[in-house]
């Protein structure tokens, strides 16, 4: 609606709110002027269905906002997939399982050339060592890789994880980064 | 100023859901034959009408500024005062104005945002301190938004300004970093496979008349009568250009939200200094989207060239340019403009796989390139533990394929890095 139409009948709605205003204060005034209680009931459903109007006007209505710029500071290294994990952590299961194959895959690639370097192997004997669970006495880093079902969480570790801050997968993330980054220091 | 940049005209959307109500209002007080909610629904009419039939005020505004200093040295506090004047010829009822601080000049003091009514010719004024960092910062434009009586309806204008603060930051204390084999003619600090006249020994050879006795081997001639003379290496000037990585994976901070770029220009510099105080000869290079560029030279009126450059260059501005960067396109400009005999010092986190190409392709190009690598990944989270995990295996590739790298924790000072890459290096 253009400013002008609406100004219309903001004119128009002003003079029957005037007129409203005085039936109101002046009832004798309305004594000639009979309204019957069909016509009654039928401002009362266009009233309903204005409602649901605006209410769906309102809902669907793009609003756009004044952004003043904010001060964006620098990333700090890491800040990118800290969130990746804290999302997937947050994600249900079905829903995140590209980003947790994307994870597990870019530390993997790390765990690959730790393994190679610390225990003297080939790339696909790391990858083996990986996938079997067998680089590590830690259960939690075991399980970030394995690929076949080890020492399965039981009744009181599903609690316990049901109560955590942070999600298994994050938990079990950590604990392999950490087992690598012990690998690497062992060299030091 | 009075030029006002792209208005914007759109509702604010206080009075959504106004006639909802109204309309709710009416339907109870119709279907139930009760006049109050009536009365009521007309009030709750009145201002969705007028929500939706209002025009938002004109803005057009003065903006002025004045800094307390426009040249401040790195960590000064700089007082601006920003003076808004009503040029329009009508009120604005609800003004609010966003000073444009670039992100390189933290505010410490003050805010530069202010709420107010200002009448034609009516002029109010914003104080804020800010505290100064390396880099030319130049103001965005200053945001200003003006609404109606009501609130209704609001027009967003950007006022530019023409302010710029210019802070130089001095190079760090000189630091002597080992360079690699040179071949350059000039007589400077940086060893060569030739024999001569230098500190390190290189070999023992025939005396030969003419040749200076400081460096005739006595104990030989002791031993068995022979004259031979002692041959050091011979130490020459070396053409030494710091490319400095400035693309915008250069920009990752420290715990205290220094960047990388920042602690590389500072070791840019500390080398650079004492890399001339040796006699050789220095110029720096910015590796981003921006190009910056200061030759090979020598002396003061040079230091003072790289000095100001590296403050106010724009291929090394405090934030990052954020437009696209092309490697191809940056390594030949270096291919271009940095002679063929010069060692290159790539500075550089090394966050990325980019800088071990670029190691790689300078190699290639036949610079002998050292690494200055200043690590700024804290320690404490998953993310970070993994990009330190990934950074230390590139560096290692560097090491092993490419070149030497200083790795230097941010934490400790340059000269203490330096010193232990020394020791290796020997």
């Amino acid at each position: 609606m253009s400013r002008v139409t609406a100004g219309r009948l903001l004119a128009v709605g002003l003079v029957f709110a005037i007129i409203g205003l005085l039936f109101v204060f002046n009832p004798r005034m309305a004594a000639n002027h009979s309204v019957s209680g069909g016509f009654l009931f039928i401002v009362g459903v266009i009233g309903v269905l204005f409602v649901g109007v605006e209410l769906t006007s309102a809902y669907r209505t793009d609003r756009q906002q004044a952004r003043p710029r904010d001060p964006s500071p620098l990333p700090k290294p890491g800040e990118e997939l800290d969130a990746t994990l804290e999302a997937i952590g947050e994600a249900p299961f079905n829903e995140s399982v590209e980003d947790r194959e994307a994870v597990r895959e870019r530390i993997g690639r790390i765990a690959v050339r730790v393994l190679v370097r610390q225990f003297g192997c080939s790339p696909s004997e790391a990858r083996e060592r990986l996938a079997e669970g067998t680089w590590t006495d830690d259960p939690d880093a075991a399980k970030f890789f394995a690929t076949e079902l080890i020492d399965p969480d039981d009744f009181f570790d599903n609690l316990r994880a049901s109560f955590a801050d942070e999600s298994r997968f994050e938990r079990r993330a950590r604990r392999a980064v950490t087992e690598l980054i012990a690998l690497e220091e062992t060299d030091d | 100023m009075t030029d006002s940049e792209r208005p914007i005209e759109r509702e604010t959307y206080r009075w959504i859901g106004m006639a909802a109500l109204a309309f709710a209002g009416l339907a109870v007080g119709v279907l139930s034959s009760t006049p109050g909610p009536l009365l009521v629904v007309a009030v709750g009419i009145g201002y969705a009408a007028a929500a939706r039939s209002v025009t938002p005020p004109d803005v057009t505004l003065d903006v002025e500024h004045e800094v307390s200093d426009a040249t401040p040295d790195p960590g000064d506090e700089v007082d601006v005062e920003l003076t808004v004047r009503n040029e329009g010829s009508n009120t604005i009822p609800d003004l609010r104005v966003v000073d444009g601080v670039p992100d390189g000049l933290p505010v410490v003091d003050g805010t530069p945002r202010h709420g107010t009514t200002l009448r034609p010719g009516g002029t109010t004024t914003v104080e804020y301190t800010v505290e100064a960092g390396r880099g030319r910062h130049e103001f965005d434009p200053l945001l200003a938004i003006g609404r109606d009586w009501i609130g209704a309806q609001e027009r967003e204008v950007a006022v530019p300004t023409d302010v710029t603060v210019d802070c130089v930051a001095p190079l760090e204390a000189p630091a002597s970093l080992p360079l690699r084999g040179q071949t350059a003619q000039q007589v400077g600090t940086v060893t060569t496979n030739t024999g001569g006249s230098g500190v390190e020994f290189h070999t023992v050879r025939e005396y030969r008349p003419g040749d200076p006795l400081k460096r005739i081997d006595w104990n030989r001639r002791a031993r068995s009568g022979e004259l031979a003379t002692i041959e050091f290496r011979e130490e020459r000037a070396a053409i030494v250009v710091f490319v400095i990585d400035t693309r915008v994976e250069g920009y990752v901070t420290d715990s205290r939200g220094v960047s990388a770029v920042e602690h590389a220009i500072d070791a840019a510099g500390a080398v650079g200094r004492g890399l001339m105080d040796d006699g050789n000869r220095v110029g720096v290079a910015s590796f981003g989207p921006s190009w910056t560029y200061v030759p090979p030279g020598l002396g003061r009126d040079h230091e003072v060239r790289l000095r100001d450059r590296l403050s106010l260059g724009d291929g090394f501005s405090p934030t990052p340019d954020r437009s696209k960067f092309v490697l191809g396109l940056a390594l030949r400009r270096i291919q271009k403009h940095v002679p063929e005999n010069a060692q290159i010092v790539f500075c550089s986190p090394v966050v990325d796989e980019v800088a071990v190409e670029t190691v790689r392709r300078l190699e290639a190009h036949e610079h002998a390139v050292t690494v200055i690598s200043p690590n700024v990944i804290d320690r404490g989270s998953v993310g970070a533990d993994v990009e330190r995990l990934e950074r230390e295996e590139r560096i290692r590739k560097i090491r092993q394929t490419y070149g030497r790298v200083l790795n230097w924790n941010v934490e400790e000072p340059l000269e203490v890095a330096i010193e232990g890459a020394r020791r290796r290096w020997s």
